[in-house]
């Protein structure tokens, strides 16, 4: 009985094209392949499942083992990793003990592709701090190995209590939203990719902050659902069919590293398209109007997108504004679906919507085709997204307004995410190396979003946008449906470096990355001091004890002696701009790395001020303000300000008095 | 209706006639906005007098700059925000006692008073109108307290909430009731100011404060309270459309500095004409509604 049912499944595996797929023009390598039949229960809350995977071994070497991933137990109880390293935000589970709305995930029958019973074989491990109490990974021991360049199919019936409102998963009322739901496989690292110098499985535990590592592959899905509910999901709708009170929605992904869905009775669908890409929005119909923001904004951005690195080559992508009780599921990324964020009590001022859904696509880049491991470098992954949400914002809205534009209150993208960081107090709290985890004391947004950010944007100022245009272009051609780690990203820099600025960086940018990325080092150049020195001929006894010069000297060349400190440890060239009072100016480089240096200048023209950075290239400087230096200010301008000020005061004053 | 008019129009030529009071309101305003601001002219004078980046302060809201500031001379703008609080609750007493003058010289509708009398009728009243003023103060409070709690009686929790569209509508019904308050409580405010100086002679504030409530929700004090805001409005208008108009930054704050003294002509006109009104209607019994 039990092989009939069996080749009962493979047949139907086989039926619906998934080994079929495999062997077509992939853009992965299809390593993992699931297909699952999934019936949700929305009044006990509960998952049943049904997994066909088929797997394959990349490695040189056969494994006897296999490593799942399930996430779903971070939310068993409060003694799991995941909550012990967050805590149990009483924001999100204040009801949680009085409607048990922890949930759970268990493999309740495994089988391999002979019909051998593995579900004595599974044994739940914590390799990342040996905590019993986790159950977010699960080894399975084989009884047949499985070889070098094998694939084996798995046969596993699963089932799991779905939490309530519990970080970026879960339902409430009656919204679902399915995030690291289902039991996933980790990563058998063969030897030579990332760190790995022989197989290895890499399959960390849930953790507070961090997710996405994971293999490419297929998967064909059927959801099955209350005939009320709309399905939103990775990949393609490709048939529904109705039975009785349910009806089943089957999605078809290729070449992605997850799956996710979400269902509600009360999803309305608005949908664009931009090049073969149906973009669909679902939203709950008081939120409707906030679609004309949200294709502007993904319109444009896949436009930029396109053309700086290369093309979305999914035919959807499917947005999710989650309604307010259901927030706790808003601002994330998934294979061709993204989540966002909208508040109809939030003035269209505040670029949430624009700045949401912009972040969150560049992550189909960033983390879904550059599949980087996010809990062991978030910088890779989280951080270039932050660096292109702050280009494309500011290029779409203004770089002066492109995050807050309210009541003449301005604030760009880019400003913002330094001032965030430079705010934040962790300037120095680890550096990109650390896995999430590992910011145990904060500082994980700080280094993982902000500073990649800025350094990148330095980066970025350093080397010209076009050749920085031209790295990320061949890192993600290179590297897209392969998993990178920063040397394979160091590699990308260093090679089109040594094409295109041989003569400026004939080391590579090596240095760059041994502060920026291995380092903690703050950045802070100061304009110090500017002095007209005097003019000092040739005096006293010069070519000989018989002759005292006394050389007369040209009275119209002005020397003028600027001072530099560098007052950070970062070390980077810097431009210094010397403004003349004729209108002129001179520029001078300065390789960064002494902790003074002086530029004497000699001019007919009197030096009105001096600038360091100009351009503002060196975006990783934490004081912008102490980059110049000017001789005689202009105090006209100081006095219209306080005027202002004074000005505003007064008004503010008389306000206060007609309230009280 | 035609005695309302009359009633504002004699306000506006006591106002004129006691021009220099105006002034002299107008110099205290800007001595304390001078003064308050000191530590921040020092401040930006430190941190910006001999950088460049001063051009970008000027020039508008810039996050950058205020960032940096704030990042290395966090203290300085704590303190200096401090500062201008403390001025905010001393311009608050200030407010309190020239109302009193106002009041005082008011009641000489056809002759210009003189400057002493002013002071003299701010010191005579004013511990009395700080305490009305301090009463306005806990009623607002206390109706801050309701409103927050009619405004959360579901809980602000947005997980329990199905949408945000009863939250949106609650507030803006909350909103509305508030501007309907504010404005009675201004009129019964400015009552009884005016009733308390009636009633000079008695020490507590219990009758004045009945006479006035019982008096702000008449026809004629209401009529009056909104031509007051009528003018007010006006000048707010034309302030505005002068504001978008005009490019130049020191034109922009003269045209401010002179709707900042519309304010204070019309906080005069206001308490001068209830104080007429109030006296008229008590001394006709048949207006006396």
């Amino acid at each position: 009985m039990k092989y009939v049912v069996k080749y009962l499944l493979l047949f139907s595996f086989c039926s619906t094209g998934h080994l079929a797929m495999i062997g077509q023009s992939a853009l992965s390598p299809r390593i993992a392949n699931y297909d699952m039949d999934i019936t949700l229960d929305v009044v006990n809350k509960k998952l049943q499942g049904k997994t066909i995977l088929v797997w394959k071994n990349v490695s040189d070497q056969a494994t006897d083992e296999l490593y799942f991933h399930l996430y779903y137990n971070a939310f068993r109880n409060s003694n799991s990793t995941f909550f012990k390293e967050r805590g149990v935000p009483a924001f999100l589970t204040n009801n949680i003990d009085e409607n048990c709305g922890w949930g759970w995930s268990e493999i309740v029958h495994i089988e391999d592709q002979d019909g051998q019973n593995l579900s004595s074989n599974i044994t739940y491990v914590a390799p990342d701090d040996g905590n019993e109490d986790d159950r977010t990974v699960l080894n399975v021991q084989l009884k047949t190995p499985v070889g070098a360049g094998e694939s084996h199919t798995f046969i596993f019936d699963w089932e799991a209590k779905i939490p309530q409102t519990m970080p970026r998963t879960g339902y409430n009322m009656d919204y679902c939203f399915f995030a690291q739901w289902f039991p996933k496989l980790g990563v058998l690292e063969p030897a030579g990719m990332r760190f790995s110098e022989r197989p290895t499985w890499n399959c960390h535990q849930y953790h507070s902050s961090g997710e996405y590592y994971s293999d490419f592959g297929l998967y064909n899905v059927n959801l099955t659902v209350p005939s009320d509910y709309v399905v939103a999901a990775s990949g393609e709708l490709i048939g529904q069919s109705k039975t009785g009170n349910t009806r089943t929605w089957s999605y078809r992904a290729l070449d992605v590293i997850d799956f996710t869905w979400t269902t509600s009775p009360h999803y309305e669908v608005q949908d664009t398209s931009y090049k073969d890409t149906r973009i669909a929005l679902y939203s709950y119909p008081e939120k409707a109007h906030f679609s004309k923001r949200y294709f502007d904004a993904i319109t444009f951005c896949m436009q930029y997108l396109d053309e700086h690195l290369g093309t979305y080559p999914y035919n959807t992508l499917s947005i999710i504004d989650p309604p307010i009780h259901g927030m706790y599921t808003g601002g994330m990324e998934y294979p061709t679906l993204i989540t966002s964020l909208t508040f109809n009590s939030f003035p269209s001022g505040f670029k949430t919507a624009e700045t949401l859904v912009t972040h969150e696509f560049i992550h189909q880049y960033f983390m879904q085709m550059v599949a980087t491991h996010e809990v062991e470098e978030p910088w890779m992954d989280e951080g270039i997204t932050t660096y292109y949400e702050n280009r494309i914002l500011d290029a779409m809205m203004g770089e002066r307004e492109s995050f807050i534009d309210f009541i003449g209150v301005k604030i760009g993208s880019k400003a913002y995410n330094r001032g965030e960081f430079f705010a934040s107090g962790m300037m120095q709290m680890g550096d990109n190396t650390y896995k999430s985890y590992e910011f145990s004391q904060g500082g994980y947004k700080e280094m993982s979003y902000n500073k990649t950010a800025i350094w990148l944007q330095t980066l970025e100022g350093m080397i010209g946008t076009e050749v920085m245009d031209k790295i990320m272009r061949s890192y993600f051609q290179r590297w897209k449906f392969k998993h990178p780690c920063r040397h394979d990203f160091i590699d990308v820099v260093n090679e089109v470096i040594a094409e295109n600025l041989t003569s400026e960086y004939p080391d590579g940018m090596d240095w760059f990355f041994d502060q920026v990325l291995y380092g903690t080092d703050i950045c802070d150049y100061r304009l110090e001091s500017i002095r007209v020195k005097e003019t000092v001929g040739n005096r006293g006894y010069i070519s000989s004890l018989d002759d005292c010069a006394h050389d007369n000297v040209d009275s119209e060349i002005i020397n003028t002696e600027i001072v530099i400190h560098r007052v950070g440890g970062l070390q980077l060239p810097v431009d210094i701009r010397v403004n003349f009072d004729d209108g002129s100016y001179k520029d001078f480089q300065w390789n960064g790395r002494e902790p003074s240096h002086a530029i004497t200048v000699q001019s007919e023209a009197q030096v009105t001020s001096a600038q360091i950075d100009p351009e503002r290239k060196l975006y990783l400087d934490q004081n912008f303000i102490n980059n110049s230096l000017v001789v005689n200010q202009e105090r006209s301008g100081m006095k219209k300000f306080m005027a202002s000020m004074i000005d505003k005061l007064m008004h503010s004053f008389e306000l206060m008095t007609i309230i009280i | 209706m035609k005695f309302i008019f009359n009633t504002y129009r004699i306000a506006w030529q006591c106002l004129l006639l006691n021009w220099r009071i105006l002034i002299l309101l107008y110099a205290i305003s800007l001595a304390f906005s001078f003064i308050a601001l000191g530590p921040v002219s020092n401040l930006i004078e430190s941190v910006f007098g001999d950088r460049l980046m001063l051009n970008d302060m000027i020039a508008g809201f810039d996050y950058t700059a205020i960032i940096d500031m704030i990042n290395h001379h966090g203290t300085s703008v704590t303190i200096s925000i401090a500062v201008i609080m403390s001025f905010l609750i001393i311009y608050f007493i200030w407010s309190v006692f020239y109302t009193g003058g106002i009041v005082e010289i008011s009641c000489n509708r056809y002759a210009r008073s003189s400057t002493l009398e002013f002071w003299r009728g701010g010191a005579h009243y004013f511990f009395k109108y700080l305490r009305l003023s301090i009463y306005i103060f806990l009623f607002l409070a206390i109706l801050g307290i309701l409103l927050g709690i009619y405004f959360t009686k579901d809980g602000l929790n947005p997980l329990h909430l199905e949408s945000e569209t009863h939250l949106i509508i609650r507030f803006k019904v909350l909103l509305i009731l508030l501007v309907v308050v504010l404005f009675f409580k201004s009129i019964y405010r400015d009552i009884a100011k005016v009733v308390i100086k009636d009633l000079d002679h008695h020490p507590f504030l219990f009758k004045a404060n009945g006479i006035a409530l019982v008096k702000t929700f008449t026809l004629r004090f209401i009529s009056l309270s909104v031509l007051n805001l009528m003018f007010l409005g006006l000048g707010l208008l034309l302030y505005l459309m002068l504001k978008q108009v005009l490019s130049s930054l020191v034109v922009t704050i003269i045209i401010s500095q002179l709707f900042f003294m519309y304010q204070i002509a019309y906080r005069f006109v206001r308490l001068a004409s209830f104080n007429y009104l109030y006296s008229d209607t008590k001394a006709v019994p048949g207006l006396h509604t």
